[in-house]
C-alpha cells in the first residue's frame, strides 16, 4: 500500500473512533498497535512499551507535574484568585475586559511556566466560572484561555524550545529570549480581537454595571496582587537565564514560589498541599497517557514513511523560498491537529531543517514560527493539549464540543500573528540581539 | 465477580490518592540538586536521576484511576448526546481497541522489565542507578489499567441488560470533569459516590 493511501487510513480510523467517544489515550494507542502490526508484525509492538519508557525517563517530561503544581497551588491558596480580582477591577467596565485580564494572567504564567497547560488549568479553574458568571459567552471564554494558555510555550521559559534547540542545535538562549517579542505580539492581537468583537457584540461579554465598578483607591489597592507571581517569575526566569538551572529545575524552583507564595497568603497547610497533589497527579495521567500513545502513533507514523512523504510533498515547491515555507508551515497546522509536538518535531525536523539552511532562513526565526505552530496544534482540535486540559477542570455543563468550537477566531489571530512575524522577523529576532551581542 | 470488581476499583481508587504523594520527593530532589550545586559547592550523583525514576512510576501508575474516575479525556460531540444504554453499547463495540492497546502494553511492558530485572539493570551514569523498579511500572501500570477497563467492561454490559451498577463496584459512571476536586475544596476523592442520579 502507498504511504499516501496509508496515511488517509491511518488518520481516518483515528477521526472515527474520536467521535465514538473512545477516550483519546485508547484511540492513539490502539490504532498505532494495528496498524504496527500490518507495517512489521507482532516485532514492532515493543516500540510502544520502548517509547513509554523513553517518556518516563525524559528529564524535561518532568517538569510537566511540577508546573501543574505550581499553578494548582497557586490556584488553591488564592494568588491566582486575586490575581484575577485585580484584572477585575481594572478591566471590569470594559466589554469585554475579563477576558482580556485573563489572557494578561496568561502571560503572567507563561512567563512562570514551560508549558502550556499552567495558565490553562488555572485560569480554566478560576477565571472561566468567573466569567460565565458574569455572562460572558461560553466559547469567547473558552477560547481565550485556549489561546492564551499556548503562550506558555512560546514565553520563555518553554520546554518545547529546550528540545526544539536539542534536536537544531540553535542556542536555547537565544531561542527563549526570541520568544519575547512574539509573546507579546500575540497578546496584543488576541486583546485586540477580544475588544474589537466585543465592541460589535456586547451581548458577547457584557461591562460590569457602573455600580459595580471599582474606584481608583480599590484599584490601586489591588495591585499588589501582582507581587507574588511577579517574584515567582523572576525567580524562575532568574534562575534560568542567570545559569544556576535547567527548566526542569527551575520548574521546582517554581514550585518552591508557589509555597512560598501560599504561606504569604496564610493559606498553607497539609490539607492544601495535598489537595493540589491529588489535582496534579490527576492532571498529570491525563496529559500522559495521552503523551504515551501519542508517542506511539507518531513512532507507527514514521514506521509507515511519513518521511518520505514529508520529503516527497517538499520537492520541487513553486514559490521558491517564501512557497516552501508555507508549505512547511501548512505540513504543521496539519499534522497539529493530530500529532503531539514533540512526534512532530520529530518528524518534520529532519526534513525541514535542510530545506531551511537551503533557503537561508534564520533558524532562531524559524524556530518561533515552529513553536507558534505547536501552539496552534494544542489548540486545534481533535488533539490539542490545552484543549484537554481544559475538559479536565471546566465546570460541568461545558461539553468538549463548546472547547472544539471555541478555537476558530483564536486559531485564526494567532496565525495573523504568524504572518506579521514573518514579514516583520525584527519582532522576534530583536531581544535575542539586544541580549547576546 | 462483583466483590472482584468492587476490589479492583477500590484498589486504582487507593492508588490515586496516595501516588499523587510522589511529587512532594520529585520537587525536594530537584530543589536540593540546584542548592547543593550552588550553596553547597558539591553536587550530589543521585539527586536528578532518582527523581525522574520516581517520576517515571508516577506519570504511569494512575492511568487506571483515571478509568475508575472516568477521567481519561474523550469527545462528547456525539457520544454526549447518546443514552446511557447506547453509550453502554457504544462502549462494548470500541472495547476491543482499548483491549489491544493496553494488553500489547502489557505484554511488552512485561518483556522489557523482566529483562531489566533478570539483569538488575543499572543506568550508565556515575551512581548506575537501579533501573528496574521503575521499567517494572510499566506492566503493572497496564495491569491495573486493563483491569479496571475489564470493569468497565462488565459495567456497561450490565448496563445494557438493565441490572444496577453502582459506582463504588464499576467505577464513577456519568461523565464528569476529569479533576473533580479542583471545584469542591472539602471534598477530596471521595466524590465517587454522588456522581449518579
Amino acid at each position: 500500500m502507498s504511504v499516501e493511501l496509508l496515511t488517509l487510513l491511518f488518520f481516518g480510523s483515528l477521526f472515527v473512533f474520536v467521535l465514538l467517544g473512545t477516550p483519546l489515550a485508547f484511540v492513539l494507542g490502539g490504532v498505532s498497535v494495528v496498524f504496527l502490526y500490518f507495517e512489521m508484525g507482532t516485532i514492532g509492538f515493543y516500540l510502544l512499551s520502548s517509547k513509554m519508557w523513553e517518556a518516563m525517563h525524559d528529564p524535561m517530561l518532568m517538569a510537566i507535574p511540577l508546573f501543574v503544581y505550581m499553578a494548582t497551588l497557586l490556584e488553591k491558596s488564592g494568588v491566582a484568585g486575586d490575581l484575577y480580582d485585580m484584572m477585575h477591577q481594572w478591566w471590569g467596565g470594559v466589554r469585554g475586559g475579563l477576558a482580556i485580564g485573563t489572557v494578561m494572567i496568561c502571560v503572567i504564567f507563561a512567563a512562570m511556566s514551560g508549558i502550556s497547560g499552567a495558565a490553562v488549568v488555572t485560569m480554566g479553574t478560576i477565571a472561566l466560572p468567573k466569567m460565565l458568571e458574569r455572562g460572558y459567552d461560553k466559547k469567547l471564554a473558552l477560547g481565550a484561555i485556549n489561546a492564551g494558555g499556548g503562550w506558555g510555550i512560546l514565553i520563555p521559559p518553554s520546554i518545547l524550545m529546550v528540545l526544539f534547540s536539542l534536536l537544531t542545535e540553535v542556542s536555547v538562549g537565544r531561542l527563549f529570549a526570541a520568544g519575547i517579542g512574539p509573546g507579546l505580539l500575540l497578546f496584543a492581537l488576541v486583546s485586540a480581537y477580544i475588544l474589537i468583537r466585543c465592541f460589535f457584540q456586547p451581548a458577547l461579554a457584557p461591562a460590569l454595571p457602573v455600580s459595580e465598578r471599582a474606584d481608583w483607591g480599590t484599584k490601586f489597592r489591588s495591585l499588589k496582587a501582582v507581587i507574588l507571581p511577579i517574584l515567582i517569575v523572576l525567580s524562575v526566569l532568574g534562575a534560568i537565564f542567570g545559569g544556576f538551572a535547567t527548566p526542569t529545575e527551575a520548574a521546582a524552583i517554581g514550585v518552591f514560589g508557589a509555597i512560598v507564595a501560599t504561606a504569604a497568603n496564610g493559606r498553607l497547610s497539609a490539607g492544601i498541599l495535598m489537595q493540589s497533589a491529588v489535582s496534579t497527579l490527576q492532571l498529570t495521567a491525563l496529559i500522559m497517557w495521552i503523551l504515551f500513545a501519542a508517542h506511539a502513533f507518531s513512532t507507527a507514523y514514521t514506521a509507515l514513511g511519513a518521511q518520505s512523504l514529508i520529503q516527497d510533498l517538499m520537492s520541487d515547491l513553486p514559490g521558491g523560498r517564501w512557497g516552501a515555507l508555507l508549505m512547511m508551515l501548512s505540513t504543521l497546522f496539519i499534522l497539529g491537529m493530530v500529532l503531539d509536538p514533540v512526534g512532530i518535531m520529530l518528524i518534520t525536523l529532519p526534513v525541514f531543517l535542510p530545506i531551511v539552511q537551503a533557503h537561508g532562513f534564520d533558524p532562531i526565526w524559524f524556530g518561533i514560527l515552529f513553536i507558534i505552530m505547536m501552539e496552534v496544534g494544542y489548540m486545534t482540535p481533535p488533539f490539542g493539549f490545552n484543549l484537554f486540559y481544559l475538559r479536565g477542570v471546566a465546570p460541568p455543563g461545558v461539553t468538549m464540543g463548546d472547547i472544539y468550537g471555541s478555537v476558530i477566531p483564536y486559531v485564526l489571530v494567532t496565525l495573523l500573528g504568524v504572518a506579521l512575524i514573518m514579514i516583520f522577523p525584527e519582532i522576534a529576532l530583536y531581544a535575542p540581539r539586544l541580549f547576546f551581542n | 465477580m462483583q466483590a472482584v470488581a468492587r476490589a479492583v476499583t477500590r484498589l486504582n481508587l487507593w492508588i490515586g490518592k496516595w501516588a499523587a504523594l510522589a511529587i512532594f520527593p520529585i520537587f525536594i530532589l530537584l530543589l536540593c540538586d540546584v542548592a547543593l550545586r550552588y550553596v553547597v559547592g558539591r553536587p550530589a550523583i543521585w539527586t536528578a536521576e532518582l527523581a525522574v525514576l520516581i517520576f517515571g512510576a508516577y506519570a504511569v501508575i494512575a492511568g487506571g484511576n483515571l478509568l475508575a474516575r472516568r477521567g481519561h479525556v474523550n469527545v462528547d460531540i456525539v457520544y454526549g448526546t447518546l443514552s446511557r444504554r447506547r453509550k453502554a453499547l457504544v462502549d462494548i463495540a470500541t472495547w476491543p481497541l482499548f483491549m489491544l492497546f493496553v494488553a500489547v502494553l502489557l505484554w511488552q511492558g512485561w518483556e522489557i522489565a523482566s529483562d531489566s530485572l533478570a539483569t538488575l539493570e543499572r543506568s550508565n551514569s556515575v551512581w548506575k542507578a537501579p533501573l528496574w523498579p521503575t521499567k517494572l511500572f510499566i506492566p503493572l501500570a497496564a495491569a491495573l489499567l486493563l483491569a479496571q477497563g475489564v470493569v468497565r467492561l462488565y459495567g456497561d454490559i450490565r448496563v445494557v441488560l438493565g441490572l444496577p451498577v453502582d459506582e463504588a463496584t464499576f467505577g464513577r459512571q456519568e461523565e464528569e470533569p476529569a479533576v473533580v476536586s479542583i471545584h469542591s475544596h472539602e471534598t477530596s476523592s471521595r466524590s465517587g459516590k454522588e456522581g449518579g442520579k
